[in-house]
């Protein structure tokens, strides 16, 4: 009977493990493979260099700023992110009045393109025509013309509240998790003469403890990708004040044409990623029983 | 009972007669086929992405090319032009197209050195034959673009313009500051920058994004025309030093401009942004191409008169990009779709062509046979009066986009901004060129 179960259960699953091997398993292999080589890609050879790639990495000065800023932005997005979207998750979750339409525009910056939303706040930020600076012309300072994105001191700041603040997703899986909890719990604890913000810390927060775990993965492992935004506003710059380590490696692969340490960055995003997620895992104990 | 089996027997006759008819249809459909292959050969189909479309100055003409090259060779030769907006963009797909071997028929390098990085990886369709059978095509293009655009001995490409690039200054606003005309050297450039500025108007439109093309053309220029050290350097392709004292020269005078004598959106700005600057006449000066001539009369992109207040002139101290030009190159993989793209390449370089482009959008034909006629002059004063100061350069260079490293030309673009807003100095400025153009083998 099980046999013949798991006969089933494989020839339903193969599919999906042939595609997995071919379009992400073998590309993955492939990409650590080739960073211990030295290839300029094309039709070039590809000498093995060990692991030298990954000792010049860190005499890289831009490898450095890149893969710092990934790894601050992960950790960020991992924490005030999540914590943001599950702030606002906990006041929707209340009903208060206008919280469908608050939760559909607080969703509105996940929903438009990358590129779009990329323009859009290139043109806020604009020193000169920006919605930014006009705000703070009206205010009285009339000279008023900061360059946002591009002074050495507020351009990462300008790059990391782009995505930081619009945890639209986070609230909608938090919201959504938070509505399946039985009303019989806040019930009982009303009876028991709990206060609402009671209930809040010592019974829905801990019932959310495995969605938010998820969603701290979502959104942590979301920044070691993260390329559109700082492509379209910054490229990276000034200098290498808003790199991040997705964007580098484009950089080396697409520009310089130097596959072999490009694909050392890769490698690298990959181990982050697994460390990442492994941790948070830890900390959230997720795929274990709350008893 | 009986009328299950009634049901069966109609049902297989149902399937036989539909495997009869689909087997009828997919029959007269081959014999048709086979008739029209007879009667006619189907056309071949090449590829040719282009970054000339939308609002690209180059657009109307590569329209109207590809609508007649349709009329007169449609039945034999079928060109799929995938729009590209964005020559960066353009640069970069080819560049991924190239690293799958899967270049398309036509590639056009334009202002960029993507013809190296081709040849080096690459086969392309060697020009020598074509040029053999037909000297006409080839009397089209002087020898210094041919020898430019050959390789051990093969001519693998040909430019479709010539591109003597200036730069255009607001008469009305030069007035207004009491200037009377572009200057000659510069020193006094930078006193007429002064003076703009005094009189309450920025001298310079600039722009730090893409590769920075508009402060790039200042840069070069400074360079180049400091000396003839300065000039071969800027005559120097793939630099790999910098450190020179006529390049610190021009990157400090290029951070002084980007302070004091531009608009505060120029870092972290466009081409686009300098463009608007300029034809909206926030902005005095602007450097570039021929090809924005067409912007100062279309009142979409400029106020009415705007054309009349604009005038052109060459760097201070004689200065000019006028070096010969990368152009279109064929990458097909085979003899017949090689003939049919060299076919378009023909029919969009020739002389018929070059005409078109003059009178469409002022674009300057790279034969060295063809002139401006009386009519062309009085209709396009700004174009003819380029060409004629161009007779006065003494200093000639190429551009920066297309003469050096693309990962210096794109660290340009990073670095500018930390240079403008003085976070770098001009030396950690050129180490960081150093550094990236190192990184080329």
């Amino acid at each position: 009977m099980y046999k013949k179960r798991n006969i089933w259960i494989t020839l339903f699953l193969l599919p999906t493990i042939i595609i997995f091997v071919l379009i992400f398993a073998v590309p993955v292999v492939n990409v650590v493979y080739t960073s211990f080589f030295q290839w300029r890609g094309f039709k070039g050879a590809m000498s093995f260099v060990g692991i030298k790639n990954y000792v010049n990495a860190f005499k890289d000065a831009s490898f450095r700023s890149g893969l710092t800023h990934t790894m601050f932005w992960v950790v960020l997005q991992g924490t005030v992110h999540v914590a943001l979207g599950t702030i606002v998750a906990l006041l929707l979750a209340d009903r208060p009045k206008g919280w469908k339409f608050i939760r559909t525009s607080y969703m509105v910056p996940n929903m438009i393109s990358g590129s779009a939303f990329a323009i859009i706040l290139v043109n806020i930020f604009n020193p000169q025509i920006g919605l930014v600076n006009s705000v703070i012309r009206k205010l009285g300072f009339e000279n008023f013309n900061h360059n946002w994105y591009f002074d050495g001191r507020t351009a990462f700041p300008t790059v990391t509240i782009t995505w930081l603040l619009f945890a639209g997703l986070i609230t909608i899986l938090i919201l959504a998790e938070i509505m399946s909890i039985p009303k019989t719990i806040y019930e009982s604890a009303d009876i028991e003469g709990a206060t609402k913000f009671q209930q809040k810390i010592y019974i829905t927060l801990p019932l959310l403890r495995n969605v938010i775990g998820t969603c701290v993965i979502i959104a942590a492992t979301s920044m070691l990708k993260e390329f559109e935004l700082v492509y379209l506003t910054t490229k990276g710059g000034p200098g290498d004040r808003t790199l991040s380590l997705p964007l580098y490696l484009y950089k080396t692969a697409f520009i310089e044409n130097d596959y072999g340490y490009a694909n050392m960055m890769g490698t690298v995003l990959i181990i982050c990623g697994i460390i990442c997620i492994l941790i948070i895992n830890k900390l959230f104990g997720l795929g274990k029983s709350d008893t | 009972m009986k009328r299950i089996i009634i049901k069966k027997i109609m049902a297989c006759l149902l399937l036989v007669f539909l495997i009869v008819s689909a087997a009828g249809c997919s029959s007269k459909e081959v014999a048709n086929n086979n008739n029209d292959k007879d009667s006619k050969k189907e056309p071949i189909t090449i590829t040719f992405p282009a970054f000339q479309v939308g609002v690209n100055s180059g657009a109307p003409v590569l329209k109207e090319n590809i609508r007649l090259f349709n009329e007169k060779y449609g039945d034999e030769i079928k060109v799929i032009v995938e729009e590209i907006p964005g020559d960066q963009a353009y640069v970069d797909k080819m560049k991924i197209l190239l690293s799958a071997d899967d270049l398309p028929d036509l590639v056009y390098a334009g202002g960029y050195n993507l013809l190296d990085l081709a040849a080096d990886n690459v086969e392309l369709v060697d020009l020598t034959p074509y040029f053999e059978e037909d000297p006409k095509w080839k009397a089209c293009f002087s020898e210094a673009d041919l020898q430019f655009n050959s390789r051990n001995g093969k001519y693998y490409g040909i430019p479709e313009e010539k591109q003597p690039v200036g730069y255009f200054y607001n008469k009305e606003l030069f007035a207004k500051a009491g200037l009377e005309g572009p200057a000659n050297t510069w020193d006094e450039f930078f006193n007429q920058c002064e003076t703009l500025k005094a009189a309450g108007i920025t001298p310079l439109s600039m722009d730090t994004a893409d590769s920075g093309w508009v402060s790039g053309l200042w840069l070069g220029s400074i360079v180049g025309t400091n000396g003839e050290v300065g000039n071969e350097f800027m005559n120097t392709y793939n630099v790999k030093d910098y450190d020179t004292e006529e390049f610190l020269e021009g990157i400090t005078k290029l951070q002084k401009m980007f302070k004091e004598y531009t608009t505060v959106d120029a870092i972290g700005g466009k081409y686009e942004n300098a463009a608007n600057n300029f034809l909206s006449g926030k902005t005095a000066m602007m450097a570039n191409g021929p090809w924005m001539i067409p912007d100062f009369s279309n009142p979409e992109k400029a106020p009415e008169g705007f054309a009349e207040k604009i005038g052109v002139a060459i760097y201070p101290d004689a200065g000019m990009y006028d070096a010969p030009m990368f152009g279109y190159f064929v990458a097909s993989k085979d003899k017949e779709h090689a003939d049919a793209t060299v076919k378009l390449l023909k029919f969009l370089t020739n002389e018929e062509a070059q005409l078109r482009a003059l009178n469409m959008i002022g674009r300057i034909p790279p034969s060295p046979q063809l002139e401006l006629d009386e009519d062309t002059k009085e209709n396009k004063p700004l174009l003819a009066k380029l060409i004629d100061l161009s007779h006065d350069a003494k200093y000639i260079y190429p551009n920066i986009q297309s003469a050096w490293y693309p990962n210096v030309v794109d660290r340009l673009s990073t670095d500018y901004p930390g240079l403008g807003m003085g976070d770098i100095t001009p030396q950690e400025f050129i180490d960081r060129l150093n550094e990236s153009a190192n990184k080329n083998e």
